[in-house]
């Protein structure tokens, strides 16, 4: 197994964990369930204080975070499940607002099917691998004009392009990343789109984007699975 | 670990391509996003994993990604155009320039030697429906390519850095089928291409 020390991504988010424990305690009463507390505290005990090295595959069969979701693959596509779910249901609640109009709300209708689709996707995989489908969080969104509308939505579709990018290198099923590849640009497609109507740049990183973990993932979309 | 079939996968193309494309996004890629002078190590790791073909495969990465950065050095220079359209343009070259640049770099870090650049041409690009038609061509075909290729990918680093290339490539895509009057995906799940498919797809403006 090459050492792949020299790139820095796969250990920060677990050492976030490790030593923020408000950062820890925050993210298992995000993700729920006693039993998927007790795993990723395995996982981080495991761990030890030990650097580690090698793939993010190595720790809690998914990397970290995602193992919370269950193991390996299955909680990988849980977590983009639990973020798919988070998309349809603002997509729908944004086009019922009634604050949309024109090409927006037309994208809108577009985007949340596509999202819609997404989830019915990976609730089919999860099941195809044996595993059981996350949980529907009920989140909460302040959708009060045209403005909060396209901000979050431009906010959730980059959050979620960025958590896809940040798990590709720790699928172990070609299939599995075959179709989280082909999710992924198509959510990279919705945030350029967004963005652009909020007058962004096509890419904000530029011509090489980051990857997010699923610490700053779930963190920034806290405020809507907390409501 | 179960070896059961994934029906939510049915919709989803799971094409083979070659890995080489993937290794030379990833490297590329890899390159902006630590440095140039880090990426040198892994890279030759995954090459000595992978054997055979790479250099291959990251020189046809790196034609098609000058066949992209002469496209839009041309569609930079078209007069008239809608000002949103021309910004778009202006930053996708510079996108595409930094792939080309970084992307024989590498190579040449590897000990290989870049492909020269091919000779393109493009019809003329008289106002911005031509402009747009040849450029959502070309990403639309980037993305399917970098799809196409990235499951073959065996280094999860370089795997990792073919995403954040790919992730750019969706971005433009997106933005200019926008500008188009498109839907800006096709679809809910984009198509992945082989290396040949991506190679029809650049054909028409390749001229040597």
């Amino acid at each position: 197994m090459p050492s792949t020390a020299d790139s820095p991504r796969p250990e920060s988010a677990l050492e976030e964990l490790r030593h923020d424990p408000s950062s820890r305690k925050r993210f298992l009463r995000m993700a729920g369930g006693g039993s998927a507390a007790v795993a990723l505290s395995l996982a981080l005990a495991a761990c030890g204080g030990k650097k580690k090295s090698g793939g993010g595959n190595q720790i809690g069969g998914a990397g970290v975070g995602t193992a919370d979701f269950g193991q390996g693959d299955v909680g990988i596509l849980n977590y983009a499940l639990t973020l798919e779910y988070l998309e349809a249901d603002l997509y729908r609640a944004a086009v019922a607002t009634g604050k949309l109009s024109g090409r927006l709300l037309e994208l809108a209708k577009r985007f949340g099917a596509e999202e819609q689709a997404h989830v019915t996707t990976l609730e089919g995989t999860v099941r195809g691998l044996g595993g059981k489908p996350a949980s529907r969080p009920k989140p909460r969104f302040a959708l009060a004009s045209r403005a909060q509308i396209l901000t979050t939505l431009s906010q959730v579709e980059d959050v979620g392009a960025s958590a896809y990018l940040g798990q590709v290198d720790r699928i172990q099923s070609k299939a599995v990343l075959a179709a989280a590849l082909a999710i992924h640009t198509v959510e990279a497609r919705h945030a350029a789109v967004l963005g652009a109507m909020l007058g962004q740049p096509v890419s904000p990183q530029g011509a090489f984007a980051r990857p997010a973990t699923s610490v700053d993932v779930l963190q920034q979309v806290q405020g809507f699975l907390s409501g | 670990m179960t070896t059961r079939a994934t029906p939510g996968l049915d919709g989803v193309q799971v094409r083979g391509m070659t890995r080489s494309a993937f290794l030379l996004r990833g490297a590329l890629a890899a390159g902006g996003l630590y440095g140039a002078g880090a990426v040198a190590p892994f890279v030759g790791r995954a090459f000595g994993a992978g054997g055979g073909g790479d250099i291959a495969i990251l020189n046809f990465a790196l034609t098609l990604e000058h066949v992209e950065s002469d496209f839009y050095k041309k569609a930079v220079a078209v007069k008239g155009l809608p000002p949103e359209l021309a910004s778009v343009l202006h930053q996708i070259s510079g996108h595409e320039d930094a792939h080309v640049q970084q992307l024989t770099q590498t190579i040449q870090q590897l000990g290989a030697t870049p492909s020269p650049a091919p000779k393109t041409s493009f019809p003329a690009l008289r106002g911005a429906a031509a402009v747009l038609r040849i450029a959502v061509a070309l990403e639309d075909a980037g993305v399917g390519a970098y799809n196409g290729a990235a499951p073959r990918i065996q280094s999860p680093a370089l795997l990792a850095a073919a995403g954040s290339i790919v992730h750019v490539e969706g971005r433009h895509a997106g933005a200019l089928r926008e500008l188009a009057g498109k839907f800006p995906a096709p679809g809910a799940f984009d198509k992945s291409l082989t290396q040949a498919e991506a190679t029809a797809a650049v054909k028409p403006y390749v001229t040597g």
